[in-house]
């Protein structure tokens, strides 16, 4: 019967109904991209319920929220400014005060092997400057001319970091589907950017046009898959069948936050690779009824979900600079920081973006 | 607080409802439509039941069985989807111009396909191969030689046999890339399949090796059920796994919410399934690798699968490899025309003995191994010049069989003259001949020549009479390959009319051009 027992108080803390779980807890249903995640961490769940609220989130892609009826959701919660701008156009009137809460960069995370094989290339530079560093800085203009030139992970020497094994899959960064994921259209933007030159389209033609130049970039990758942070934190030898996949530092350096605590410590062999130039991605909180309102203003304010936060690995959107929070946090637990942020792209305007994915993507709708 | 806890927990329990005490009333049973092998999943349902209140009821099915079944959505009443992939679903899906909500859909646990083979296999493949890594194309080559018979799904029913079939169609075209239309080339896998022994499902394939475990000497089948085969006993000889070098098609077991009014019965399941607990649960009972962080996997799980081999991203190129697949059960007949007009004599003639050498087992490149003579082929050779000089038909049933051909081809006896469009009539004739004599065979016909045609009818002539509707053969494609000083132009317009096309060796080799060209359609 004790085992039983406590498999029930598992199952009350993760539905969050511990604390009040007869009375007057309010139900807000949400639609999200990956974001969603958040709701569903354990604390966050915990802190929520303490103010009477539980969060019931759908997470279908921030790109594919605006297909959705959005009618009876209380708040969307998209990864990035594109889809939520789209969102807002497409709630009207629906929708109240939005809130951006945190931030993270989009990373390209791999794995030692690799990171050491693209190092020997001069593709990318280990932050410490040496092969333990978890960081990478990488040149996207050299990474992307292997990948246009359809290298094997072979011909870059895989086989020295690899004990000897070849691999001939194409050098290729995968990406979760264009038409549903915030990540894939923003790195579909760095790549924009960097073979347009150092600039994104200005006008819908020029961004058709790039976009068709640049499909062969960026498609070589079979049926995209919707769990790439999930699949590359899992079992090392699945995560490795996918060498290098775009996610968001967040969901890396939550993993290490954790690691951090455990005897084994950190884990040296998951690393990141940071572009050049990066786009920092702003997941937006729409509210769309008074509920949802309610929760934003939360989410703003209240001091345990916003050190949740930061323990989840994102940069807190303040005035004082973003990552601040989150350095002191890595700091305290002797994570190394990630490397500082140079420069920025200017992302797209929508028009563009769409055009951009229409070309390289073939979209339902 | 304590209190509430216990209280909350033991109300929950009483309830065995999902949502809490006192709320909306149970929504306890879900039906399922699962992928056959997820029979092995039945021990952990009574203990998801017991936690969270849903009761599923699996149907079973082939995984490509089940995903032609689910579309257009709305015709398969079942609440949930459990499929080994999701994958051939989603194409269709897409395809159908389904332009809704998709299903939810949530990655629950992973497996690979792989080979498991008697040890004795093991080591006779590990010999031959690179390094000892043993790749696809070593597979294929046993096969084709008649040492490896093994059992596999269908593709056309099972997801199993439909990963498999990617798998190795991909490492065979070798681009290191998702397989293309222009990359499913049915003559790369004969070798491979002629010694498969089908069945339905991977449920019935475990059976079939079960009961004919003397008869056989392996299978193709997810890492996880050939690791509990192993597990469960009873076989004689446990199997070695091996995992080819070339990588892996991962399947990963989401589950689709079908019947979106049973959502929360659908999030608890989820939940349930993907709790690291369970995950440990499902990994120590069914082999499958976990889904989520901070699960350790068990002994037998801690074997690298290499890089991916990815699932197409057009349904196109499925349907194609399943179109191909449906030929690789009928016996191959191909009929070698072959120009032996003086322009051959030296280097040339060099160069085709060196091409059939390598069709008959001395090509030990990737490629080779994938294109050589297999098992069960009938192979004709028709010699030309002016006229027909010679013509030999070999069944292959053992390598002798393939001397015989090599020596026939080898001899240098030129003829004069060069009637390439005679001679492929002939072609037709004996193809039409073999068609004859048993009318389920594959038969194509491949046309090499060096030289301009110089006697007998034009090419305009031979395709004015294969345009009759009563033509011998009419069906049967031409390759052609052309070589020396011949008409490029011509070759390919006779080739395409037939359905077939045309590789042109001298920008390559001959040995290259045989490989390529090796038309099974």
């Amino acid at each position: 019967m004790s085992v039983f027992a406590v498999g029930g108080v598992i199952l009350l803390l993760v539905t969050g109904n511990i604390f009040v779980p007869f009375e007057g807890t309010e139900e807000i249903e949400g639609i999200t991209g990956s974001k969603g995640a958040f709701f569903n961490d354990e604390t966050v769940r915990r802190e929520l319920a303490s103010h009477h609220i539980k969060v019931h989130v759908t997470d279908v892609g921030s790109r594919s929220i605006l297909g959705h009826d959005l009618a009876n959701k209380d708040f969307a919660f998209p990864s990035g400014a594109p889809a939520a701008k789209q969102i807002r156009a497409k709630a009207g009137a629906q929708v109240r005060d939005p809130v951006k809460v945190f931030t993270s960069p989009l990373v390209l995370a791999t794995f030692r092997e690799f990171a050491e094989t693209l190092r020997d290339r001069g593709i990318v530079e280990s932050v410490s400057g040496d092969s333990t560093s978890m960081y990478y800085t990488l040149n996207m203009k050299k990474f992307l001319d292997q990948v246009a030139g359809g290298a094997r992970w072979s011909d870059l020497g895989i086989q020295q970091h690899n004990g000897g094994q070849k691999i001939d899959n194409v050098v290729v960064a995968q990406t979760s589907d264009f038409c549903s994921a915030n990540s894939a259209a923003g790195y579909l933007t760095l790549v924009a950017h960097d073979r347009g030159g150092g600039k994104v389209p200005t006008d819908v033609v020029a961004a058709d046009k790039l976009g068709r130049d640049i499909k062969g970039l960026l498609d070589g990758q079979g049926r995209t898959d919707d769990a790439l942070a999930t699949t590359y934190l899992s079992d090392a030898n699945v995560a490795r069948t996918k060498p290098i996949v775009v996610i968001y530092e967040h969901q890396y350096l939550e993993h290490q936050i954790k690691r951090a605590a455990r005897p084994a410590g950190l884990d040296r062999d998951r690393v990141l690779l940071y572009p050049d130039i990066q786009l920092i991605a702003e997941p937006e909180f729409i509210p769309l009824s008074p509920k949802g309102e309610e929760l934003g203003k939360l989410l703003n304010s209240d001091e345990n979900l916003r050190v949740r936060a930061v323990e989840l690995g994102y940069q807190l959107n303040t005035v004082q600079g973003d990552g601040e929070s989150l350095n002191r946090l890595l700091d305290d637990k002797h994570i190394p920081a990630p490397p500082q942020i140079k420069s920025t792209v200017v992302a797209p305007e929508l028009a563009e973006l769409e055009a951009m994915i229409k070309a390289v993507s073939s979209c339902p709708g | 607080m304590s209190r509430l806890r216990v209280l909350g927990a033991v109300c929950l329990l009483a309830a065995t409802a999902l949502t809490g005490c006192g709320s909306d009333s149970p929504e306890d049973e879900l039906t399922v439509l699962a992928s056959s092998e997820l029979v092995d999943m039945q021990p952990l349902l009574d203990e998801l039941r017991e936690d969270t209140g849903v009761r599923l009821r699996l149907d079973y099915q082939g995984t490509v069985d089940a995903s032609n079944a689910l579309v257009p959505l709305g015709r398969d009443h079942h609440d949930l989807a459990w499929l080994s992939t999701d994958s051939y679903f989603q194409l269709k899906l897409a395809t159908s111009g389904h332009t809704g909500e998709p299903p939810l859909s949530k990655h629950t646990m992973v497996s690979s396909v792989a080979i498991g083979v008697k040890p004795a296999i093991a080591t006779a493949l590990r010999a031959g191969a690179v390094n000892g890594q043993v790749s696809w194309a070593d597979i294929a080559e046993m096969a084709a030689t008649g040492q490896l018979r093994f059992a596999m799904a269908d593709p056309r029913h099972s997801g199993s046999g439909l990963t498999a079939l990617i798998g190795v169609a991909t490492a065979a075209a070798a681009t290191g890339k998702p397989l293309r239309p222009e990359d499913v080339t049915c003559d790369r896998l004969h070798g491979l399949f002629s010694g498969q022994v089908a069945a339905d499902t991977s449920q019935d394939v475990l059976e079939a090796y079960r009961k004919n475990e003397g008869g056989l000497d392996g299978v193709v089948n997810y890492e996880s059920t050939l690791l509990s085969l192993n597990a469960r006993g009873g076989l004689r000889t446990p199997l070695e796994i091996i995992r080819p070098k070339d990588g892996a098609v991962l399947s990963e077991y989401p589950v689709l919410l079908l019947n979106p009014a049973k959502r929360r019965a659908y999030d608890a399941v989820v939940e349930w399934l993907l709790r690291p607990d369970n995950q440990r649960k499902i990994m120590a009972t069914t082999f499958r690798r976990a889904v989520t962080a901070d699960v350790e996997p068990i002994e037998e799980l801690r074997v690298p699968i290499g890089t991916a081999l990815y699932f197409p991203d057009r349904q196109e190129v499925v349907d194609k490899l399943l179109t191909y697949y449906e030929s690789q059960s009928k016996t191959r007949d191909v009929i070698f025309v072959l120009d032996y007009s003086g322009s051959m004599r030296g280097a040339s003639i060099a160069a085709l003995r060196s091409a059939f050498e390598g069709l008959s087992g001395a090509d030990t490149s990737d490629s080779g191994k994938f294109a050589r003579f297999a098992n069960g082929e009938q192979v004709t050779v028709v010699r030309f010049a002016q006229g027909i000089v010679g013509e030999q038909t070999v069944a292959v049933t053992k390598p002798a069989d393939l001397d015989a051909l090599r020596r026939f081809v080898a001899v240098e006896d030129f003829g004069e003259g060069t009637a390439v469009w005679a001679a492929l009539e002939r072609g037709y004739q004996v193809a039409a001949d073999h068609l004859r004599e048993d009318p389920d065979r594959v038969v194509s016909v491949v046309l090499m020549t060096d030289g301009l045609n110089n006697a007998g009818p034009s090419a305009e002539d031979f395709l004015a009479k294969w345009s009759a509707p009563d033509f011998p053969a009419r069906a049967v494609r031409t390759y052609t390959i052309r070589f020396g000083e011949a008409s490029a132009a011509e070759l390919d317009r006779v080739a395409t009319t037939t359905g077939g096309h045309m590789v042109d060796a001298t920008a390559t080799s001959l040995s290259t051009a045989f490989k390529e060209i090796r038309g099974c359609d």
